[in-house]
Order: structure tokens, then sequence, then C-alpha cells
């Protein structure tokens, strides 16, 4: 079992969850609204993975002596 | 032998997902969660090329060589490693020429580290030449 499995499938899930609200809000007609939760989306799902690539850069870091 | 199946059934799961989430309103999360599952398998397998490594440096100390090449292998292969990482993701997302820029930059880089080793080649021959 690898960490972060979880954060796959929270990331999945956000981008069913921000499909429905962007349809709903487009369906009210609130068209900048539905394209907010678009970058929204988007932001939480960066904000979630960035940790993990710089995480992977200081490993590579240690592991090939790369200063 | 017991991460290969773990990385694989990680990776199963991420395509279908991937292609699941290509589909809704954000694609921009496709790649975002490729990333990620590209990061967790290269975290994965680290600790197996530092171990690698350990065995290749205590062969390099038993045969006195100079731990400076190897230490410019092995920052060389480290490059090459992300580089392909980076570039690989860029081409994934459709942007060919951003992964070639990549791909130069660690070249470009993999050249500076090579120089000296190639100087001290040129050094030594011009040494054996009378």
């Amino acid at each position: 079992m690898i960490g972060g499995t979880g954060e796959i499938l929270f990331l999945t899930c956000l981008a069913i969850v921000v499909t429905i609200i962007h349809t709903f809000l487009k369906q009210a007609g609130r068209d900048e609204f539905a394209y907010l939760t678009l970058v929204l989306g988007l932001a939480v799902g960066l904000i979630e993975v960035i940790p993990v690539i710089l995480d992977l850069f200081h490993q590579v870091k240690t592991v090939f002596n790369l200063y | 032998m017991e991460v290969l199946f773990v990385i694989i059934g990680l990776a199963l799961v991420t395509t279908v997902l991937v292609l699941f989430v290509n589909e809704s309103k954000v694609p921009g999360l496709g790649v975002v969660i490729s990333v990620f599952v590209g990061a967790l398998i290269f975290i994965q397998i680290l600790p197996k090329i530092s171990y690698v490594i350990s065995i290749f440096e205590e062969l390099a100390s038993r045969a006195s060589l100079n731990t400076f090449y190897l230490a410019t292998i092995f920052k060389i292969i480290g490059i090459s490693y992300i580089a392909e990482f980076g570039a690989q993701v860029c081409r994934d997302a459709g942007q060919g020429a951003i992964a070639t820029k990549v791909e130069f930059a660690a070249k470009v880089l993999v050249m500076v580290l090579a120089v000296p080793i190639i100087a001290a080649i040129l050094e030594s021959v011009v040494r054996l030449l009378p």
C-alpha cells in the first residue's frame, strides 16, 4: 500500500464534483461562477499535488547527490 | 518484487481514472493526476536506486577509483531522470515544444558536468604525447 492512493481518488472526486457544480451553474445562467469553479478545482488539485513533487525533487537530490 | 505489483495496480487504476477525468469539464485535473502518480511511482522506486548507487560507490572505493568521476556520473543520471519526468509530463499534456526545451536544458547541464572529465582525458592524452 502506497501512501497517497487516497489522494488520487480525492482528485477524481474533485473532478466529478467540479463538473456537476459547473453544469448546475451553467444551467442557472451564471457562466462566470461556472468558470470560477473550474479554476478553483484546478487550483485545489495543484495545491494537493505540488508538495509531492517537491518531495520527489528533494529525494532525487539526496539520492544522486545533486546540489 | 512486491513494489512492482503495487506500481502496476496503481498505474492501471489511475489510467482508467484519468480517462474518466479527461471526459469531464476539467481535463487539466487529468494531467495533475498523472503527474501525481508519476511522482508517487518515482518515490517508490528511488530507495532501490539508492541501494544500487551505494553498492557502486563501495565497488569504486575498493578499486580506489577517483570519486569525482563516479559522482559526476550519478549526477548525470539524476538529471536525466528528472528531465525525462518533466518532459514526459509536458508531452502528455500536448506541449511538445516545452518538452523539447526541457530536454535541451538537461542536455546542456549534462554537458557542463561532463566537460571537466573531457578536459581531464585531453590532459592525459597531451601528457602521453612527447
